[in-house]
């Protein structure tokens, strides 16, 4: 009886992931352009993915991009995380602004900051350049593109981090934090013999997730930049999109798709370990 | 902490926590102000206060990216997700969180590994396989695909709540002659409601928001969902930015007034299981 | 109506074995009360016979059907939690009928049953309400309410007092009884509370680590325990239980419980000379008499009808339990001695009455 009440979900979900999954996989090892035959040509797409230059670029800006992820969000959500718990008042209007970022539409956070923020023409820049500064949309830049995006990407994550600390250091027992207190530790000290060290496993899960995220960066690189300019901004999976829906050479976007896959697995693999070890409890 | 703090070391923790809203809330502002100017007057300068309120923005933004029809596509296309994770995800979640199969651990194990999984691994063959099947521009066959997206998350969290439920009340039940579905419907399913509330909420969330799929799969006008309108919008018109302003404000409205009515379960929703004990 | 029929049953969680080879038959119209320490298989075997648990090895029978592998709703059995686990989103009057309501009986049928239940229970201007919104002794007595609608042939309650004050058990223990009384259903009902045992018991099983020591009526097993750990868990303040020697050297054969006291055995017992015994004597049936055994008196608690004195010899201690008030003082030596004819020995290392 309980079996069928699975039936449901599984169906679902391995028709729509599990299957088509496997068939990338398959796909890796074809030529297809989506509407002909599919023709079997061994390795030849992982060849041509090992001598394309574009892909190694998309690879390191995924290294960057995870970089960034690992540091600054981590850094920022922590320090906002541990001041909302020694302030008394207002804690929760600014978890919910923090928070307010997170819940809007990636098109529209992308719109709104290229249009207000970084248009030269009506945009921040534009203002302060009135103000005597040269600065130009790093989004047109080669050299600021990927960064540009970022701090977009960065904008809209920082307060979802802050409100998961926020949530665990809650947790950690008050008298741990007032008898460290009162024995005289400062914040610093506080944050490094007390708060970091009980919260551990959650930034533990928070960076797992980072990395498997950071190799699944799509959106706001595909809406802002299209990978561009000149490439600059590539990254996996917008370079797979790319190959599949404009190049139509859907075996080598699979091919693309199997490397992203591979990074996210093995930080999966952590994932899935810390998570059953909660379940199996 | 209910340490008495000195008055400067609480200023500075203000001011630090202030900047930080600032932060999160200035480009929100600016989509506010500037939705009511007209580019002219954005392009002197995006901070000024509008002359006049300019409120055809909204009307031409509305008509632009054809609202009227995508927002009841977009509006559609949630009931069907939310409906289709409760209804599929509850049950698992029950079987789950009390372990009614020996399957259990494999097929939380699964379930975890797919929400790590990327839309690229599952797309392509997806959407030529759709192709093949006429499935394209059908919004039903995306809320399946989005019911496939968002029900692991959906269900680890649902199952927090389950296992919150006493085990004795379904004892109580079992004795007291219920069916094994009575158990679910009739014991769990009402006393689980603030969760289900929190599911539909964040999912609702997501598929309002869904960019990547909606933009793949519903391509045609009439099938459109109101955000991949108004990215389209966005990319014809890019230069009238008070038009583009009113859009984002039309489009982040509705979750953004949920968002505040209901920002607990929203939080808790999103964050949770993410927090290690 | 019907009897409950416990036949070897064995159960193992995993590798742990929870329950070892019990046999019980328990008589149509019975209240039978399994006593035993936390964590001894009482709940397991009453889940068993539930249904809420499997069997390992061994059959259960309800009247004259083996119910082994029948789910919990064919068993026709009702069920009272420790916790009562009342269904939060359900009132009072949806609580109590939910079974009637599983079994789709007419609604006038449900609504009559109830509002006679609740007339019983003096649950009657609480239906409309909601669990959370009642006193615990309340919930308590909605829980019976529900078994007691659904008109089972046994009931079964794990604990069902234990969550409530101690004034509110003593009457809701009388009320259960006052219950079986009239109705005369056939009642399994398990405690950790000796009183409550021997108070509401036809008849007691004792069990320990997964065994049952003994069943028998309540005065039976007081009078009459089987071994140690039953003589030490029934009875309150429990039965004092010394090491000691048995000396036939004298006139009279004495235990001889330490260097310097030693205290008299009955006379018409085959002991052995120097054989290590228990010397078992419950509190009440120790004296103050004048030529007894000298001890300390450490601490004197009057509980208003009788006095418990703590003593001691040496590293050893006993209890008394005076029916007089006693002008004493602590530190103050007195004499003790036993009525003989309640002195109960038991072998030293098995634990067996002799
Ligand atoms: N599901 C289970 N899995 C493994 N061991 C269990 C399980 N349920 C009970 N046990 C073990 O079986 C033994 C008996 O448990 P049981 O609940 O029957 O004790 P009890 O006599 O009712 O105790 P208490 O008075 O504390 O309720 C205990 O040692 C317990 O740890
Ligand atoms: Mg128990």
């Amino acid at each position: 009886m309980h079996r069928l009440f699975v039936i449901p979900t599984l169906l679902i979900n391995v028709s729509i992931i599990l299957i088509p999954a496997l068939l990338t996989i398959v796909l890796a090892f074809y030529r297809w352009d989506g509407i002909s035959d599919p023709t079997f040509i061994g390795f030849a797409n992982f060849e041509k993915l090992w001598g394309d230059r574009i892909f190694w670029k998309a690879l390191k800006n995924n290294f960057i991009w995870t970089a960034i992820f690992l540091v600054f969000p981590i850094a920022i959500g922590l320090l906002a995380a541990s001041l909302l718990l020694i302030i008394k008042r207002g804690r929760t209007l600014l978890q919910v602004i923090y928070f307010l970022p997170m819940i809007i539409a990636t098109v529209i956070t992308a719109r709104i900051w290229q249009g207000m923020i970084y248009n030269p023409q009506n945009g921040i820049i534009a203002l302060l350049n009135q103000y005597g500064f040269e600065l130009r949309d790093p989004l047109s830049q080669t050299s600021t593109a990927l960064f540009g995006v970022a701090v977009v990407d960065l904008w809209h994550w920082w307060g979802f981090m802050a409100v998961i600390f926020f949530a665990a250091m809650r947790q950690v027992s008050q008298e741990q934090i007032e008898s460290a207190r009162i024995e005289g530790a400062n914040y610093f000290q506080l944050m490094r013999w007390v708060l970091i060290p009980a919260i551990k496993p959650t930034i533990a899960l928070m960076m797992i997730m980072t990395v498997i995220w950071s190799f699944l960066v799509f959106d706001f690189i595909y809406i802002m930049t299209q990978g561009g300019p000149a490439f600059s901004s590539e990254v996996l999976s917008t370079m797979a999109y790319r190959k599949a829906f404009y190049e139509l050479d859907v075996g080598y976007a699979a091919t693309s798709a199997l490397v992203i896959s591979l990074f996210g697995l093995t930080a999966a693999f952590f994932y899935i370990r810390i998570q059953n070890k909660e379940g199996v409890e | 902490m209910n340490l008495v703090e000195s008055r400067t070391t609480t200023t500075i923790i203000y001011i630090i926590l202030a900047i930080a809203a600032f932060t999160a809330l200035f480009p929100i502002a600016l989509m506010v102000l500037n939705s009511l100017k007209t580019t002219p007057e954005i392009a002197s300068s995006p901070l000024a206060l509008p002359l006049t309120p300019h409120w055809d923005n909204y009307t031409h933004a509305w008509q632009g990216a054809k609202f009227s029809k995508t927002f009841i596509n977009s509006a559609v296309l949630m009931s069907m997700t939310i409906f289709l994770v409760l209804s599929t995800g509850s049950l698992t979640a029950y079987v789950l969180a009390r372990k009614k199969i020996k399957a259990w651990k494999v097929i939380t194990a699964y379930l975890l590994a797919t929400t790590t999984a990327p839309i690229q691994l599952f797309l392509f063959p997806l959407y030529f396989g759709f192709a093949k099947l006429g499935l394209i521009n059908n919004v039903f066959a995306v809320s399946v695909v989005y019911c496939a997206l968002f029900s692991p998350f959906s269900i680890m969290l649902l199952r927090t709540y389950f296992l919150a439920v006493p085990k004795e009340l379904e004892e109580a039940a079992l004795v007291d002659g219920a069916t094994p579905w009575q158990v679910f419907s009739k014991v769990y399913l009402p006393m689980v409601w603030p969760g289900l509330l929190t599911v539909a909420l964040i999912v609702g969330l997501y598929t309002w928001n869904e960019f990547l799929i909606a933009t793949t799969f519903l391509q045609a006008s009439e099938s459109r969902t109101a955000v991949v309108s108004y990215f389209l919008l966005s990319g014809q018109y890019s230069t009238d930015w008070g038009d583009l302003m009113a859009g984002a404000m039309l489009v982040t409205a509705p979750i953004v007034i949920l968002f505040i009515f209901l920002q607990r379960h929203f939080i808790e929703g999103m964050t949770g299981g993410s927090v290690k004990g | 109506m019907a009897q409950v029929n416990i036949q070897n049953i064995e159960k193992f969680f995993g590798e742990t074995e929870v329950l070892k080879n019990i046999s019980l038959s328990i008589e149509d119209g019975e209240f039978l009360v399994l006593v035993g320490p936390s964590g001894c298989g009482k709940s397991t075997l009453l889940r068993m016979i539930a249904g809420l648990e499997d069997i390992t090895v061994g059959d259960i029978s309800i009247g004259d059907k083996v119910v082994n592998n029948l789910p919990p709703k064919e068993r026709d059995i009702s069920m009272v939690f420790q916790n009562y686990a009342l269904y939060p989103h359900l009132t009072v009057a949806q609580n109590m009928g939910f079974s009637l309501m599983l079994a789709r009986a007419p609604k006038a049928e449900q609504e009559r049953r109830v509002n006679e239940v609740a007339v019983i229970l003096g649950l009657t201007n609480l239906l409309e309400r909601k669990p959370k919104q009642l006193s615990g002794g309340q919930r308590q007595r909605v829980a019976m309410g529900r078994a007691i609608v659904r008109d089972p042939k046994v009931y079964l309650f794990d604990e069902p007092l234990s969550n409530l004050d101690a004034k509110l058990r003593v009457a809701m223990r009388a009320e259960i009884k006052l219950m079986h009384q009239k109705i005369k259903t056939t009642s399994v009902y398990v405690t950790h509370d000796q009183v409550e045992a021997m108070t509401m018991a036809n008849r007691i099983a004792v069990m320990n680590a997964g065994r049952i020591e003994q069943i028998g009526k309540p005065l039976e097993i007081y009078d009459n325990p089987k071994n140690v750990f039953v003589a030490g868990f029934i009875g309150t303040p429990s039965m004092n239980l010394l090491a000691a020697t048995v000396d036939l050297s004298g006139n009279a054969p004495l235990a001889v419980l330490s260097a310097d006291l030693s205290l008299p055995l009955p006379l018409d017992t085959d002991l052995k000379e120097g054989q290590k015994i228990t010397y078992g004597i419950r509190p009440e049936h120790l004296n103050i008499a004048s030529n007894g055994a000298p001890v300390k008196v450490n601490v004197i608690e009057p509980t208003g009808s009788e006095t418990h004195l703590m003593l001691s010899f040496g590293e050893e201690s006993l209890v008394l339990v005076a029916r007089d008030r006693v002008a004493l003082s602590p530190g103050e030596m007195i004499n003790v001695a036993p009525d003989l004819s309640r002195v109960m020995i038991f072998d030293l290392e098995s634990g067996d009455r002799i």
